[in-house]
């Protein structure tokens, strides 16, 4: 995630490294999928705006093609500084919130605007003063978290009229992207979800429950009635499903199978009978985690202090204060981030885990589907215990074979 | 011939009428806020500046009324077409960075006005011989639940109401039995003897800064936009303030009056308001000296009240809080917890024994001063932006006029900055 206060007055270059200017503002499409479409340039011959197919990469300096163009303002489309940033943001009944105090940007693929900064933080950052605030509040044990707003919560078209408003009706809600709904929806209680799942059409609200962490999938199907869970149950991955119901109670899945069609029903209880091999001995509990404030340099120094005698690391797992998974990196992107910069702004946080009694050849099928080389298992409360790695894929792929 | 005479007349009268009737409409915000920047740290200004260079002090008055005009007459144009503040202009304008480096300013130049008026209040008190702890306190416990209790139109009739408590400065001027063709001539002759002399500029720019204020400016601009009049309204609200301004002017010449005929001519230099009304009692009498008092406790109320509100004003458009005197506390919070604050602030730095707040007087309404320049940018810039104001922007006059006064204003507080470098102590 970038923000654009990161972003701003950025220095701007070429590939063959010729100076062009520095990063005025951003042009994005003002709808349920705001992608950035243009960069705006200051330059010495006045400003550019170049559209985002020439730009190469964010990192110290924005690079661009050295072939690029430069366009015009379409219909639809909206400056992020004049339109957006410090605009104020009013409630559906006119009264006045907050302001838009930073941009977040999601990088990756692509780039879009995830939503709006409306907290301290926001304005701190501007000043590069957020770190050292962070660092300051913890020392008196106070967790400060940005307060953000998703762009799923604000009106694009109130903002072509020059509003930023925020919307109500949770109806709009079901246009953005399942995987941000899910996030933003972690961020709400279950029973806000569940009443939000019910007012959006099934088939978003199946993707937005895959998307969504075991805890609340499991608290949904608690939440839900066993017909409707068995509906949305036949209509997701079987390993999620499984997983699911391995997590709700025995009363509860036993009701929730009954519904099911014949030929789910004959996956998923062919699937819960393996639950009988559970992961457990595969488990290794080589692995380092560490807390998302922790700069890249406090993990380069726990890696040298902690890993010496591992085996094997791939990944690094990031937790929060109560010890939950909350992100993943591996060591590659670890390498390419400044020593200052803490991991929570670089980690994955949609992390593909297990849990204690997923069937083993559930876990082997996730850490082939998503070709990764180690998987963590996690318990119920969401902390992890362990790790499979691929090496037991391939052991059990050869016994398979020879048998 | 008569019957036409008299039909002509009645469409005047009625033409008048609803002149008369919209004017009433749009009273407010120009007079209360000209009067108000004639709050207990203007008084002391005036009075500390008169009882040194005597009428002098009051050089260069008219230019002075026709800036006071002109920046309180942008500053509603702008409100009245872009139905913002002058804080939600910078913010959205300027960014995040510039407001908040503008906010911190602000606060702590208002925090020092409200501080005068506390200071006003408790003089006041004094020469009344109230128990000025208790009373202080009272008083500002009444603010509070009355800024927050009332709305827009009631506390408007309040502040206007609190106009007539100047009248006692008319008063104490007529008692000191002036020389009025002197005090005239004095006033709008160059002061020959003093015009090297930087102190002299320093509390000229103190005299100007306490006259067009940071806050009066924010003020006029947040509060007509809490009005929320519609451009039908620009030409009666241009009138408004010429009066605003002209009372304003008035009254400030009237207390340099006063101080000059008495304090100044028995060469007395007052160090504060207390002083001066202390002063006044020998020369001019128990009378003068209660409606001297009275004056100031008038002045110190309506400036307690408007300045902390113009720093809620600005929070709230800065940072994009509702803000407004027309909501209710818990949808206002942020907005009205500035404005306790500064008050609360205040009240507690009086009540420490050792703190003679008068010594702040003329350095605060300095820091005023300073910052007048910074906002004249603003208002240049919003104001001769035809994306903001459309067809309303400024023009001609009132274009160059505000355009030099604001290169003028800039060096005369960078000078008298350099001269209080090198000749305090």
């Amino acid at each position: 995630m970038l923000y654009f206060s990161e972003l701003e007055h950025k220095k701007i270059y070429t590939e063959d490294n010729v100076f062009v200017g520095k990063l005025k503002d951003m042009v994005f499409h003002a709808s349920e999928t705001p992608n950035i479409t243009n960069i705006v340039v200051k330059s010495s011959k006045g400003d550019l705006m170049i559209p985002l197919e020439y730009l190469k990469d964010i990192s110290k300096t924005i690079i661009i093609d050295k072939s690029f163009k430069v366009s015009e303002l379409e219909e639809n489309e909206l400056y992020l500084t004049k339109n957006l940033l410090d605009n104020q943001i009013i409630d559906i009944t006119g009264d006045k919130l907050v302001r838009v105090n930073d941009v977040a940007i999601q990088d990756k693929p692509g780039y879009f605007i995830a939503g709006v900064d409306i907290g301290l933080l926001g304005i701190l950052r501007w000043f590069g003063l957020d770190d050292y605030l962070i660092r300051l509040s913890k020392k008196f044990n106070i967790m400060l978290s940005s307060q953000f707003l998703s762009w799923a919560d604000i009106h694009p078209l109130e903002l072509t009229r020059g509003h930023v408003k925020i919307k109500k009706e949770l109806t709009k809600l079901q246009k953005i992207r399942p995987e941000d709904l899910a996030d933003y929806l972690e961020r709400t209680n279950v029973s806000n979800i569940s009443r939000i799942l019910n007012v959006i059409d099934e088939r978003t609200a199946t993707d937005v429950i895959e998307n969504l962490n075991i805890n609340y999938q499991s608290d949904l199907f608690m939440h839900f009635d066993p017909k409707k869970s068995a509906k949305i149950m036949s209509k997701i991955d079987p390993d999620e499903a499984v997983d699911i119901l391995l997590a709700l109670t025995r009363k509860k899945r036993i009701e929730i199978l009954k519904y099911l069609d014949p030929k789910t029903h004959g996956i998923i209880t062919h699937f819960l009978h393996l639950s009988r091999t559970p992961v457990g001995h595969l488990l290794t509990t080589e692995l380092l985690k560490v807390p998302s404030s922790d700069r890249v340099k406090d993990v380069i120094y726990k890696i040298n202090d902690k890993t010496r005698d591992f085996f094997v690391l791939f990944y690094v797992y990031v937790v929060n204060e109560n010890e939950e998974l909350v992100g993943v990196f591996n060591l590659h992107e670890l390498l390419l981030e400044k020593p200052e910069t803490p991991v929570f702004k670089f980690m994955h946080q949609d992390i593909i885990t297990v849990h204690l009694n997923t069937p083993e050849v559930i876990v082997f099928r996730k850490l082939v589907k998503y070709k990764l080389y180690s998987i963590p298992v996690i318990s119920k409360d969401n902390k992890i215990v362990g790790v499979v790695t691929f090496d037991d894929v391939v052991e059990n792929g050869i016994k398979h074979y020879e048998q | 011939m008569n019957n036409k005479l008299s039909e002509k007349l009645g469409i005047l009268y009625r033409i008048w009428k609803r002149r008369l009737f919209i004017f009433l409409i749009v009273i407010g915000p120009g007079l209360i806020t000209a009067v108000a920047d004639n709050d207990a740290g203007g008084i002391a200004t005036y009075t500390v500046a008169a009882s040194v260079y005597g009428m002098a002090s009051r050089f260069l008055i008219i230019p002075e009324t026709f800036l006071l005009i002109i920046t309180q007459e942008i500053g509603s144009r702008i409100a009245i077409v872009t139905k913002k503040g002058l804080g939600d202009l910078i913010r959205e304008r300027f960014g995040v960075k510039l407001a908040l480096f503008i906010f911190l300013l602000y606060f702590i130049t208002n925090q020092g006005v409200v501080l005068q008026n506390i200071a006003g209040l408790k003089a006041s008190f004094q020469i009344f011989r109230l128990p000025w702890p208790l009373m202080l306190i009272l008083t500002s416990l009444f603010l509070i639940f009355v800024v927050i209790k009332f709305d827009y139109k009631r506390l408007q009739k309040i502040f206007l109401s609190m106009i007539f408590f100047y009248f006692a400065y008319f008063i104490v001027a007529i008692i000191s039995k002036p020389d009025w063709g002197t005090a005239l001539k004095e006033t709008f002759i160059w002061p020959a003897n003093t015009h090297l002399d930087l102190n002299y500029w320093f509390a000229r720019i103190a005299v100007l800064g306490t006259t067009i204020t940071a806050w009066g400016q924010f003020f006029i601009h947040s509060y007509v936009a809490d009005k929320k009049l519609s451009i039908d309204h620009l030409k009666y609200q241009k009138v408004e303030i010429y009066l605003g301004a002209l009372i304003t002017s008035i009254f400030s010449f009237m207390i340099a009056v006063a101080v000059s005929e008495t304090l100044f001519k028995h060469n007395i230099v007052a160090a504060d308001g207390y002083a001066a009304a202390l002063a006044l009692k020998p020369l001019a009498g128990d009378l003068a000296q209660g409606l001297f008092a009275i004056g100031l406790f008038g002045a110190s109320i309506l400036g307690l009240t408007i300045v902390p509100l113009a720093t809620a004003y600005v929070f709230s458009e800065l940072f994009g809080y509702e803000g407004s005197l027309d909501i209710d506390f818990k949808k206002g919070r942020i907005f009205y917890l500035f404005f306790l604050v500064q008050i609360i602030l205040a009240v507690l730095i009086a009540l420490i024994p050792q703190i003679r707040l008068f010594n702040l007087t003329l350095y605060v309404d300095y820091l005023n001063g300073a910052m007048l320049p910074v906002i004249f940018y603003f208002l240049i810039v919003f104001s001769e932006n035809t994306s903001i104001m459309g067809k309303y922007i400024s023009t001609g006059f009132t274009k160059y006029f505000l355009r030099i006064s604001a290169v003028v204003v800039s060096i005369a507080v960078i000078l008298s900055f350099i001269g209080k470098i090198f000749k305090i102590g």
